[in-house]
């Protein structure tokens, strides 16, 4: 098995991810990613200082639509596929927590600012139309 | 079974020979006396089918056109929006979750007259290559029930190989549509990238997914692409050009045509009986006029491990927005929200979308970001240039699709780093953007089918359906796959 990840590297990595691990799960992932890690040492070797990323296929930047008036999404439809609503909003559980321990910060996910503007997110589940 | 194709179900039924309603029972008939077996949907919509048929029906007997694809059947990959209809990605994390809206090739298949029979199985969110991943028990391979249909788009490769439908959509990020196509004898096709809208797709690598089309026929995937093809405002990555005219160019054959057996994807790592056929569709082609050489494309070696660190990472940002908050599966009792967050997460992701979330935070995390995804996306720069050369020397590339036949079910769960191996000749596709292409040629070991790819250039989907249909048209002449019970 590979030295390249400890248990308590892969535990931080699940809590960045917001994800509760089991022991075993803890145990099990440790091994698997280690193992997949070991496969892209070849390309970890590789030297690459003159070769430029490439993030997308495409080369198109600033793809805008015409800036025409239409239709959103049905604010009540959009609602009833949410756990919990109430006013015409979502509900969630408590967001600040009480005097104590600093909290972690509730963000929407890992790494999205290091993936620039190569996603486009047209193609969301459900946060436009 | 031999089962009209789509082309000629259309004609049929723009004719008035047959009608739309005939043709989905014949199709529902089929999926109620195998489906409990294969388990290739997640959903049949029986009710709308027969509706959607019915107002086909009606508009040919007023004398107008249906469209291109009149009243044929066509199932959906369960990861494309259907407007008030369960779309799951095979995940507890959106069991129930019915879209407000439908995916573009959704609308556009209504409108050219297909009738969507519904939503078929795939690995959860697209993570996979045996559709074992599902939350919703595996699809089996029709071909022989002991043996994974490939995947992730298995649900639908399962579909059109057991007659359920004609035609499917399935999306292909590493790999996904081709694998499966190949390990159930159908023909599946990978566009190139933007050429058909992602918008209603339900993101899992964003720089690598595409929709495309699975079908028994070449002909049948050209019609099914050309439907779903073009420009749309709605996904800013779509190509703003036409839908590219396929069909009319089948039967020009191969004459002059230069193509290239890929070294690297022909040689290690693929089973002996595969690469017999390989070789063997590459002589067809010398047979049929084209000029075949080897040609080394050597950066491919590398796309298993970039794509492993590349797509986890799109997926890792892709797949936060499942919180819980706005729609799908929230845990009960949390104190707050980010103990919500962790606990829903926890319970609707299942062991290979959790591996994937953690290897793109691994890689994407401060510290290892230049060693991993940062190295990957150069790899990738290699491997674009290294096909660039290729098609400097040669129109089309040809390899294997698969490095083996349909294997058991549970043969690789356990190990997944060997489930990863299944996309070693597909990946380099998605990498670069490119069209391929995977072709049913005769049989391998167990009487299993045989797919071969081919592949091409940027935007070159003409000259790849025309090498298609001269590889399938001398499939014919091999001895067959078993044939499906």
């Amino acid at each position: 098995m590979s030295e390249r990840l400890s248990p308590e590297v892969v535990a931080h990595v699940a809590q960045l991810a917001r994800l509760d691990l089991t022991d075993d799960e803890l145990a099990l992932y440790t091994g698997q990613l280690a193992a997949v890690l070991d496969h892209a040492a070849d390309v970890e070797a590789l030297e690459l200082d003159d070769i430029p990323p490439t993030a997308h296929p495409l080369s198109i930047v600033n793809v805008l639509r015409a800036d025409e008036p239409h239709r959103c999404l049905d604010r009540d439809e959009v609602l009833a596929m949410a756990p919990s609503t109430e006013d015409g909003r979502f509900r969630v559980p408590r967001i600040m927590s009480e005097p104590g321990p600093t909290p972690t910060v509730p963000g929407s996910g890992p790494s999205g600012d290091r993936k620039g503007k190569l996603s486009p997110e047209v193609h969301d589940t459900g946060e436009e139309a | 079974m031999a089962a009209a194709t789509a082309v000629e179900l259309a004609a049929s039924i723009r004719a008035g020979r047959a009608t739309a309603r005939q043709v989905l029972e014949d199709h529902l008939a089929a999926i109620a006396t195998r489906d409990g077996e294969i388990h290739a949907f997640n959903e049949v919509m029986a009710d709308a089918a027969r509706a959607a048929a019915d107002d086909v029906d009606a508009v040919a007997g007023q004398g107008r056109d249906p469209g291109p694809l009149a009243g044929v059947p066509v199932a959906l990959k369960d990861n494309l929006c259907t407007r008030g209809v369960p779309t799951t990605c095979s995940s507890r994390i959106l069991e129930g979750w019915r879209p407000p809206y439908d995916a573009t090739v959704v609308s556009r298949l209504a409108a050219a007259g297909a009738v969507i029979i519904g939503k078929t199985n795939l690995d959860e969110f697209a993570m996979g290559s045996s559709t074992e991943n599902s939350a919703f028990g595996p699809t089996r391979n029709p071909h022989d029930p002991s043996k994974v249909p490939g995947g992730s788009s298995g649900g639908s490769a399962a579909a059109v190989a057991a007659g359920f439908a004609p035609l499917a959509l399935g999306s292909d990020t590493g790999g996904s549509i081709r694998q499966p196509a190949a390990l159930c004898g159908v023909v599946g096709a990978k566009p190139t990238y933007g050429v058909v809208s992602r918008y209603g797709l339900i993101a899992f690598a964003s720089s690598l997914d595409q929709i495309g089309p699975f079908a028994t026929t070449v002909e049948d995937a050209a019609l099914l692409l050309e439907v779903i093809a073009g420009h749309d405002p709605l996904d800013s990555t779509s190509l703003d050009r036409p839908a590219p005219d396929l069909r009319s160019q089948l039967g020009r054959g191969v004459a002059g045509l230069k193509v290239g057996l890929v070294t690297e994807l022909n040689g290690d790592g693929i089973a002996p009986d595969v690469a017999e056929r390989t070789r063997q569709a590459a002589a067809a082609l010398e047979a049929a006029g084209a000029t075949v050489r080897e040609v080394s494309v050597p950066s491919v070696t590398y796309g298993l491990s970039a794509y492993y660190l590349i797509a986890p990472a799109e997926a890792s940002s892709n797949l936060a927005r499942y919180d819980g908050v706005r729609y799908g599966l929230r845990a009960d009792g949390a104190e707050d929200i980010t103990e919500m967050y962790g606990a829903t997460r926890a319970a609707g992701f299942g062991p290979e979308v959790k591996r994937r979330i953690m290897l793109g935070t691994y890689a994407l995390s401060a510290g290892y970001y230049d060693a991993y995804y940062g190295k990957a996306q150069k790899v990738r720069t290699l491997i674009v240039r290294d096909f660039a050369a290729a098609y400097g020397q040669v129109d089309v590339l040809l390899s294997p699709t698969a490095p083996t036949v349909a294997f058991e079910l549970g043969a690789k769960t356990a190990d997944p780093l060997s489930m990863y191996m299944n996309d070693v000749c597909t990946i380099p596709s998605n990498l670069a953007g490119h069209p391929a292409i995977s072709v049913p040629f005769g049989a391998g070991v167990g009487g299993l089918p045989v797919g071969v790819q081919i592949m091409a250039p940027a935007l070159a989907e003409a000259a790849m359906f025309r090498a298609a249909a001269v590889v399938e048209a001398a499939a014919r002449d091999l001895q067959p796959a078993a044939e499906v019970a």
